[in-house]
């Protein structure tokens, strides 16, 4: 194995693309190879630093330093001074103090945890942190119901609006006797100023995956579909890459680690329907209808996909599994408040300091949200109103003349 | 001519989505055709009004013919308080047309269309696959002009 002297870690998701990050990416590896370098500092493309408005972004490990409003000029001289000369390049660091130890260590990350950390596209650097360990763990040591009730007692609620106890929700369907039962990932974010499922799934589709994997096992599906909307370029990209590389690990497929379980995951892709995020109309959608919601009951978890029943799941509750097998309910049960454990992954917009993303504990009033993590009011707004859009995932503010 | 594409999937109704997908990606004026749908009405052996309920339905497909590049903005609230109205009005300017039209040269096609879930950069559009974020009236102006620059 290579060991670099350092890593930089250029953020790749659908904004700073459009900003230039893949040029830049490349910029960056010419002039390495020009100064000779390729063999002491490696880079990578990685997801969400949790930056909005500060251009294209790039940390640099172990230094922790992050740079920020990268162009193409500013290469040369970049390497020059931070890589050649071991000086810190102080013009283009990231000058606002509020978030100038991200990405680790500021919030209490379990979601997002490897975005920004990790090379989304690969499926070792996922392996290197844990990754999949907890898929086989749940596999070869522990049964069906007993992950289901680990998730019961986690006290792990549903992340795509409603709050619904995940563990009660797997329980109704894992103890339905079916030739067949399916697990469906539902990815059609749509919510307007909701974005947080598309940068998890940019950041850390591994993690995606492999909660997918342990729900299916969880409820006794051969089956699972991870509905991604039309829209979403990179992380269909990103996941199909992903769901790859875990079939060539024998991570899925036929007679997983010789445990007799077998595990198909598809991708299903949206053609653009608002609707389709509630779970009927998705079901729908993936029968190949229009999607128009069914009447309930029954619900999904009796009969849901093709009749069969169907365990239908937001990106962000599934991600929070992996961590919940390999640490435990309890020590997920102690983060946020009692009636609702774990964290949220909020995106704060608008007229604030550091518009970003930022996953805190769940009881984080919308205060200290904007405050701390938005880093206050831009200089000459006043805070004037917030709209905050499916259980305070989005706020945005507006402007206010002084 | 579309049985090549039809035959990459199962006939199966689940199938129709990406079936519908493939076709219209497939088609120089990015929409699919009646033959079209008459012909994956017969491999999967369901009735041509439910794949024309189905078009309809989801606001990617067209059935009219469309432009080379499909511009997209986004019309929700965070792209509307950071100014989509302007940029709306700027497109139609420079197009010379309506928001759903086509310009007679066939080139642009405008739609509004919902969150596309890039709010950090609103006001944002997509033109086919790519992202435009951040945008002003000389961004818009600027990208119209290199597309058409490059279709002369």
């Amino acid at each position: 194995m290579k060991y670099f002297r350092n890593l930089i870690l250029i953020e790749t998701n659908e904004s700073s693309i459009q900003k230039g990050s893949k040029e830049i990416f490349q910029a960056l590896k010419k002039e390495l190879m020009n100064k000779d370098l390729t063999d002491e500092i490696n880079v990578l493309e990685t997801g969400s630093l949790g930056l909005f408005g500060e251009g294209v972004c790039a940390v640099v490990y172990p230094d922790n330093i992050v740079y920020c409003n990268l162009t193409l000029d500013d290469i040369p001289e970049l390497i020059e001074e931070h890589f050649v000369k071991g000086r810190v390049l102080t013009r283009l660091v990231m000058k606002k103090t509020v978030r100038n130890d991200i990405p680790l260590g500021y919030e209490k990350r379990i979601v997002l945890k490897n975005s920004g950390v990790i090379n989304p596209e690969n499926i070792n650097d996922y392996l290197g942190v844990q990754g999949y360990e907890a898929w086989e763990h749940a596999l070869l040591k522990k049964k069906p119901e007993e992950i289901v009730e680990i998730v019961k007692a986690s006290g792990l609620r549903g992340r795509g609006g409603a709050g619904f106890p995940c563990g009660l929700k797997w329980s109704f369907t894992s103890s339905i006797e079916s030739e067949n039962k399916h697990v469906v990932i539902n990815a059609d974010e749509g919510e307007p100023g909701t974005f947080k499922d598309r940068l998890i799934m940019e950041g850390d589709p591994h993690k995606l995956l492999e909660g997918t994997m342990i729900t299916s096992y969880a409820v006794g599906a051969h089956t699972a579909y991870i509905y991604i909307r039309g829209e979403y370029k990179l992380c269909i990209e990103r996941l199909q890459k992903a769901i790859k590389q875990a079939y060539d690990y024998g991570l899925l497929g036929k007679n997983i680690f010789d445990t007799g379980y077998n595990l198909d995951v598809y991708l299903r892709i949206g053609a653009g329907a608002y609707v389709c995020g509630e779970e009927t109309a998705l079901i729908e959608s993936m029968e190949g209808n229009r999607g128009n919601p069914r009447n309930k009951p029954p619900y999904p978890g009796q009969a849901g996909f093709q009749q069969y029943p169907t365990v239908v799941n937001n990106v962000e509750t599934v991600t929070n599994i992996p961590s919940i097998i390999l640490k435990g309910a309890d020590w997920y049960k102690n983060i946020g408040t009692p009636e609702s454990p774990g964290t949220k992954v909020f995106t704060i917009l608008g007229d604030v300091d550091v518009p970003g993303l930022c996953e805190v504990e769940m009881g984080t009033t919308l205060r200290t949200i904007i405050n701390r993590y938005g880093g206050g009011m831009k200089q000459g707004s006043r805070f004037k109103a917030a709209l905050v859009v499916e259980q305070q995932v989005y706020s945005s503010l507006m402007r206010c003349s002084m | 001519m579309y049985k090549d594409i039809c035959q990459k999937y199962t006939p199966t109704k689940d199938n129709l989505i990406y079936i519908l997908h493939d076709i219209q990606d497939s088609h120089p004026q990015n929409y699919v055709s009646e033959e079209a749908v008459e012909e994956v009405a017969d491999y999967l052996k369901i009735p041509v009004n439910h794949i024309y309920g189905v078009l309809t339905f989801y606001t990617m497909y067209s059935t009219k013919p469309r432009g080379k590049y499909v511009i997209r903005l986004c019309e929700s609230p965070p792209c509307y308080l950071r100014g989509s109205t302007n940029i709306l009005k700027k497109l139609k300017e420079l197009l010379k047309i309506k928001a759903g039209e086509t310009t007679t040269n066939g080139l642009f096609t405008l739609e509004l269309c919902a969150c596309l879930g890039l709010c950090g950069n609103a006001p944002v559009m997509m033109i086919n696959n790519d992202f435009y974020g951040d945008l002003n009236d000389g961004k818009v102006e600027n990208i119209i002009n290199k597309l058409q620059e490059t279709e002369v």
